[in-house]
């Protein structure tokens, strides 16, 4: 079996010394596969992607464990080595498209910028980003790639946030909440985005969302992380159908787009449940 | 036939677009327009589009917050004269909304105490103490008594919307208008909140606009759906009739857009590309044609008025689905 893209192994991470966000998770992404990690807020889901990208915030640390990239074990590697990794071969999608451009550059300008470390002249940068942003689906891209970013819908900016990922070429792609912000029917189209990537590029994706349909429509495998651990991690079509720790049953019994009948009430996952989810497995 | 509670006929609400030097080009921007809908005591009727489809507008024009443009509007029968705040005062105490970011409609400088007492403060209206008040309406709500002297940035985003409930409640209104009740919040919590507003609604006799962009959430809580597209409804009528067999084609597409949480039931095809266009050009003829897979020549000439298929079930389409 050839080397994982990516490999996290038992990592575990803690915030200013007591709490403990990700507890010993294993995490695997091969090439040419789309993976996601689902968890409710606070189940240290965005904590373990942070880490992957080296953007942890100071207050915390890696207790023990290591995440391997090609092979390479990057974490404890010093800060120059992470944002060159960080730039060439590991991209971020966040889930806010407003926030992830600045307001008073064009859209052009940025993703020239986000291609600093590559060869080119900047007008063969400007070409490039435009058949990119042409490639994700944005119409008269030469246009668009001369607008500000709150002249662009939503899903126009999250289109480009994508483009701007892809422009460095990664090998990892890493989608946090990348559809959260937008309506069905542009989630649809970001889905299938998403889709035609993955076909085309070879890379490696890794999707972190809340959304359940998301992880259903896109990925091969997923993972469940609840309360810092990952629960549960398998082939996707395993995992909805054939759920084995009990908050992947609780979790999927609760969406309410799995329940076609009308129902007055809600499942929900109670505090006894709750409980009852990490017992026995011990750290 | 029971009174409605809230009904609208023919409303319309425009903007002014500022343009132009000293705003001598301004425009007049039509947002909403030929709204005719009602709620009957007890019914929750859900309000679906996308973002920008006039649906939270539609929500507010009901109860005054945005001054209506044209038609009007009525609360248990009395017609609503003029579009002033005091002309609809009366109604304030009868009527609560339930805003979108709970967070961010709870001041982060007032006690949760405070904030959802606010209302028999602002209304003259009695209560024994501002404590107990507050008490019984977090009770009410399934949150702690000792919520009373939080503040909204220790609050959980279930939670907070849980306060959201108890402040729109106070005054013990017929008709709660709750915009967007479940974004942002997990699947888990999604269930309790709206379990909550079902049990509150059988409890104190509520009656309920629902708006939302979430179809799965619309297909549980409500008993009707009216989809808005631009500005207009496009169709309403039962909510089951509609998920069962959508007759306009974006409402069709809308459900047909929902993420499946089944890896065997992906779908290969999009059955919508594409934005909705601005209201700063508005299409000529129906509003859709320009995403509609099925748009005929008199779709872009002629715009199709809101016509009945049965005595509950409205579209606007000249060719529905069938």
């Amino acid at each position: 079996m050839t080397e994982p893209l990516l490999a996290i192994r038992d990592l575990t991470i803690d915030y200013a010394g007591h709490v403990q966000a990700v507890r010993k998770a294993n995490l695997e992404v091969r090439l040419g596969e789309a993976v996601g990690l689902v968890g409710e807020s606070g189940s240290g889901k965005s904590t373990l992607a942070s880490a992957i990208t080296g953007l942890l915030p100071s207050s915390s640390r890696i207790l023990s464990g290591d995440i391997a990239f090609k092979g390479q074990v990057i974490t404890g590697a010093d800060r120059r080595a992470q944002a060159a990794l960080r730039g060439d071969e590991i991209a971020m999608v966040f889930q806010d498209p407003m926030t992830s451009f600045n307001p008073v550059l064009t859209i052009g300008e940025q993703l020239v910028d986000f291609q600093c470390r590559m060869p080119g002249s900047p007008m063969e940068k400007l070409n490039r980003a435009v058949a990119m942003l042409a490639r994700v689906g944005i119409p008269d891209p030469a246009l668009r790639a001369r607008a500000y970013p709150h002249e662009l819908s939503g899903g126009m900016r999250q289109r480009c946030a994508i483009a701007a990922a892809l422009l460095v070429n990664p090998s990892l792609l890493i989608a946090d909440e990348p559809t959260t912000a937008l309506d069905v029917t542009m989630e649809a189209q970001i889905i299938h985005l998403f889709r035609e990537l993955r076909r085309d590029y070879g890379g490696g994706i890794l999707i972190v969302t809340h959304h359940l349909g998301v992880v259903a429509e896109l990925c091969d495998r997923v993972y469940v992380m609840y309360q810092g651990e990952v629960v549960e991690g398998g082939d996707v079509d395993d995992i909805f159908h054939r759920p084995r720790h009990p908050y992947t049953r609780a979790l999927l019994a609760c969406d309410p787009a799995r329940i076609t009948e009308r129902t007055s009430y809600l499942p929900v996952i109670s505090d006894s449940e709750r409980a009852g989810f990490l017992r026995g497995s011990s750290l | 036939m029971t009174q409605p509670l809230i009904e609208a006929q023919g409303l319309g609400v425009n903007f002014r677009a500022p343009g132009g030097m000293l705003g001598l080009g301004s425009r007049r921007l039509m947002i909403l327009d030929d709204i005719s809908l009602a709620v009957v005591p007890g019914e929750t009727l859900g309000l679906v589009g996308e973002s920008g489809s006039g649906k939270t507008t539609l929500a507010r024009a009901l109860l005054g917050l945005v001054p209506r443009s044209r038609g009007s509007v009525r609360f248990e029968g009395a017609a609503i004269a003029g579009t002033e705040p005091s002309a609809f005062r009366h109604l304030r105490r009868k009527t609560a909304m339930m805003f979108q970011d709970p967070v961010g409609s709870l001041s982060p400088r007032v006690s949760i105490g405070a904030a959802i007492t606010e209302p028999f403060v602002i209304h003259g209206a009695a209560m024994t103490s501002r404590r107990e008040a507050a008490q019984a309406l977090l009770k009410l709500v399934g949150l702690p008594a000792d919520f009373v002297s939080r503040y909204p940035h220790e609050l959980s985003g279930g939670q907070a919307r849980r306060a959201g409930v108890a402040r729109a409640l106070a005054l013990r209104p017929s008709l709660v208008i709750a915009d967007e009740p479940t974004a942002g919040l997990d699947v888990s919590i999604q269930g309790e909140i709206l379990n909550l507003m079902t049990k509150l609604k059988d409890e104190l006799d509520l009656s309920y606009i629902i708006v939302t962009h979430n179809l799965a959430v619309v297909r549980h809580v409500s008993d009707r759906i009216a989809v808005m597209y631009m500005g207009r409804i496009v169709e309403e009528g039962p909510t089951q009739t509609i998920f069962a067999k959508a007759r306009h084609p974006y409402t069709a597409s809308l459900i047909a857009s929902e993420p499946i949480p089944d890896p065997r039931q992906r779908r290969q095809h999009l059955a919508i590309t594409g934005e909705v266009p601005s209201i700063l050009k508005r299409p000529k003829g129906c509003e859709f044609h320009t995403r509609c897979p099925f748009a005929q020549p008199r779709c872009r000439a002629e715009a199709p008025a809101l016509s009945s298929l049965t005595a509950d079930h409205k579209v606007r389409c000249h060719y529905p689905i069938n």
